[in-house]
């Protein structure tokens, strides 16, 4: 049996689908998290599965998380329904229950958050609710999980028994309801064959949705017959199409609920949230507030915690590594074993270890903006200055997503409704500077900018940023010309984070770091030791310069030589970035072996490497992310190229200026 | 080449053979190699999950 989970965005879908399933999927605080279906098995239940679907308002096949719900229940058609709803806000939910209704499968209403409805003196009569609507209704609190079992039992019983909604007419006699029932007269037939249910299918033809036009697959004199009975619906009502259906169906919720609900009242933690809007999302203050956090989270995380942290870990790693290096030496072990442990794998391995600390500290403040519903304010803020350049607000989400690694967000500009804006954003996410790219910038700011870390971090993201906007403006004037599509989206009160979700987003940082580097960054390191140790003939090197890798890293040096760092040990870290960003920093450690990074690099150049590494190629896993998207290889393969030029260009005219001044 | 070269070898081949193992199978699995973003919110970890499930 499979049920599907469909409500509004950000009403609590994916937390509720973790109290069913008992799995652990991130849940965000601000909408668009959810972007395809996800699987899990219904705690308690024999064979029975829930399907946590993105967050949509209709039915409409307007963006792709609409397309993906609509096309699930059309195609895989479930069992049954879960369709959860933020009661605080039920008006605007019950919209899209109506559709639901419409598609004749068994389906519950989970009235959620219903903890804070009570708490802000506001009552919902389930029971009339149910009658009214011909289905089950039950209040649940997700979050505490309060009614979720009673939830799972009347949802699989409703799917089992196959009770389908039994109102399904939500229009008085008039003409929306005569048009509606016409449509429906002459579709009845064409319906049925394309197992389209007929009600839904009349409503969404009325409302022009091309995917069901075409399904239905009409006679000339049927489409001549509907649309005159459309324009005379039109006509009698004296609003549009749309507009008389949206109206026919906010009639009926407004009726319901004049019956069956009692508004609460506003919640103090609106009433707090509204105060803290003035400042955080002010027309003057909003920009200079989220800079101010950005600059104290950087401060924290690379100056304070984050780094003694990573001193600390850094003082063991090469505790370990001399404790090793006198054992191995005492034992008499052959050199280039013993070169294969202390300068291959502790070298590699060992340097992109100690950055751990670093990344769980910067995510431990990101996770905590994202759940007090600070990162959706930063969407709403952002969404008039990208507008300016062409982009839509709601490209924010992938850009935001972006700043932690780039293939999900790459996915998420499936949320983004035009073609245009998706493959803009495609194109503009990996200018955000993602977690991997860390170790590099914390490497080179120790090395070279002792004092100035948080500065240096922070011009690197704003660079990017600039960069990225740059780049939005010359395509928004020549190859992506054209209006970005509305963002609409919903703010979220305030609230305490919880300490849950933020250790849990820490872990699974923490985790998937160490399972790299003890894996791809473990293999990279080898294979590159390997390549720097051997010449072509497997024959030992006394000189690295001479060895297979010189051979590869001196056919690359030469384009990097404008640039200040033509060295082929520069060249081959740079490569070996093209699998995972942190073996930049590995290989280079093997490469220098032991001597510091002043030895290839002078100020200036380093300056130049880090603005290059800022904006080259981002890693296979995002390109071919890339390629999927676009459904293209040659695309992907331009977008790597194309942004590896913009990074050349951009190093070459920091390099250049640095000239003048260093 | 003594016994405790051998043996340092022998645990450095292992470790990238589980390496190489879990590389294959994470692929295999759908999820990304060098992805160190959230795996909940990618495509192909909700394949993976769809296709385990059915």
């Amino acid at each position: 049996m499979i049920l599907a989970l469909i409500g509004n965005q950000n009403c609590g879908k994916t937390t509720l689908f973790n109290q069913l399933s008992g799995s652990k999927q991130h849940v965000g605080n601000f909408p668009g998290v959810t972007v395809e279906q996800k699987i899990g098995e219904v705690r308690g239940q024999k064979n029975c599965q829930v399907v946590d679907l993105p967050g949509i308002y209709s039915l409409r096949p307007y963006s792709e998380e609409e397309l993906v719900t609509r096309d699930f229940l059309l195609n895989q058609q479930p069992d049954g329904i879960i369709n959860i709803i933020d009661a605080t806000n039920i008006e605007r939910n019950l919209y899209l229950t109506l559709q639901l209704m419409a598609m004749e499968i068994p389906m519950v209403l989970a009235l959620n958050m219903m903890d804070e409805v009570h708490a802000n003196g506001g009552t919902i009569d389930t029971e009339l609710l149910s009658q009214q609507l011909g289905i089950p209704v039950l209040p649940i609190s997700a979050i505490k999980n309060d009614g979720v079992s009673e939830l799972t039992r009347m949802a699989v019983e409703t799917a089992q028994k196959h009770r389908t909604p039994t109102v399904y007419d939500f229009c008085p006699a008039g003409p929306v309801h005569r048009c509606i029932h016409s449509v429906r007269h002459i579709i009845e037939d064409h319906a049925q064959s394309s197992r389209l249910p007929t009600r839904f299918a009349a409503t969404k033809f009325i409302e022009g949705d091309p995917i069901v036009k075409d399904l239905l697959d009409l006679h000339r004199n049927d489409l001549d017959a509907i649309e005159h009975t459309i324009v005379q619906m039109e006509h009698d009502c004296g609003l549009d199409r749309n507009a008389a259906i949206a109206d026919m169906r906010y009639n009926f919720i407004e009726n319901v609920c004049r019956v069956c609900v009692v508004k609460c009242r506003e919640s103090r933690e609106h009433i707090r949230s509204v105060r803290l809007d003035k400042i955080l999302t002010g027309k003057y203050t909003a920009i200079p507030v989220f800079l101010l956090i950005m600059l104290s989270i950087f401060y924290l995380t690379f100056n304070v915690i984050g780094s003694f942290l990573s001193d600390l870990l850094e003082m063991g790693i090469d505790g370990l590594a001399m404790g090793v290096d006198r054992v191995l030496t005492a034992y008499g072990l052959n050199p280039v074993v013993h070169s294969l442990i202390i300068d291959g794998v502790f070298a590699g391995v060992g340097s992109v270890l100690s950055f751990l600390p670093i990344i769980v500290t910067l995510f431990f403040f990101l996770s905590i903006l994202e759940d007090t519903g600070y990162m959706a304010r930063i969407a709403f803020v952002m969404d008039r200055p990208l507008r300016r350049i062409g982009l839509s607000g709601r490209s924010i989400v992938p850009l935001l997503v972006g700043f932690g690694c780039t293939v999900p967000a790459i996915l998420s500009t499936r949320t983004l409704s035009s073609r245009r804006d998706r493959r803009l954003t495609i194109l503009l996410t990996p200018f955000m500077s993602c977690s991997a790219k860390i170790p590099i910038y914390a490497f080179f700011t120790a090395a070279f900018f002792p004092k100035y870390k948080v500065l240096v971090m922070m011009s690197l993201y704003v660079l990017g940023i600039v960069i990225g906007i740059l780049c939005a403006l010359i395509l928004n004037g020549t190859a992506f010309r054209g209006k970005p599509s509305p963002f609409v989206m919903e703010l979220p009160n305030y609230r305490f984070p919880s300490l849950k979700s933020v250790l849990q987003l820490m872990w699974e940082k923490a985790k998937d770091f160490l399972q790299r580097a003890f894996t791809v960054i473990f293999a990279a390191t080898i294979i590159i030791w390997f390549l720097q140790t051997f010449d072509a003939r497997i024959n030992l090197v006394t000189d690295s310069a001479q060895s297979l890798l010189a051979a590869f890293g001196s056919l690359i040096a030469p384009i990097l030589a404008p640039l200040g760092f033509g060295d082929w040990r520069i060249s081959t870290a740079l490569l070996s970035g093209f699998i995972a960003k942190e073996s930049v920093v590995s290989t280079l450690e093997i490469l220098m072996g032991g001597a510091g990074l002043s030895g290839l690099f002078t100020l200036r150049s380093a300056i130049s490497f880090l603005v290059f590494t800022l904006l080259y190629t981002p890693c296979v896993a995002a390109i071919s992310a890339v390629r999927r998207e676009m459904d293209s290889g040659l695309r992907a393969a331009g977008v790597a190229i194309a942004q590896t030029g913009v990074a050349w260009i951009a190093a070459f005219a920091v390099y250049l200026l640095l000239g003048a001044f260093l | 080449m003594s016994w405790l070269d051998y043996t340092v070898l022998a645990v450095l081949a292992l470790w990238l053979g589980f390496s190489i193992r879990w590389m294959l199978r994470r692929k295999k699995e759908g999820k990304c190699l060098s992805c160190s973003g959230d795996c909940a919110q990618c495509k192909y970890y909700a394949e993976h999950a769809c296709r385990s499930q059915k």
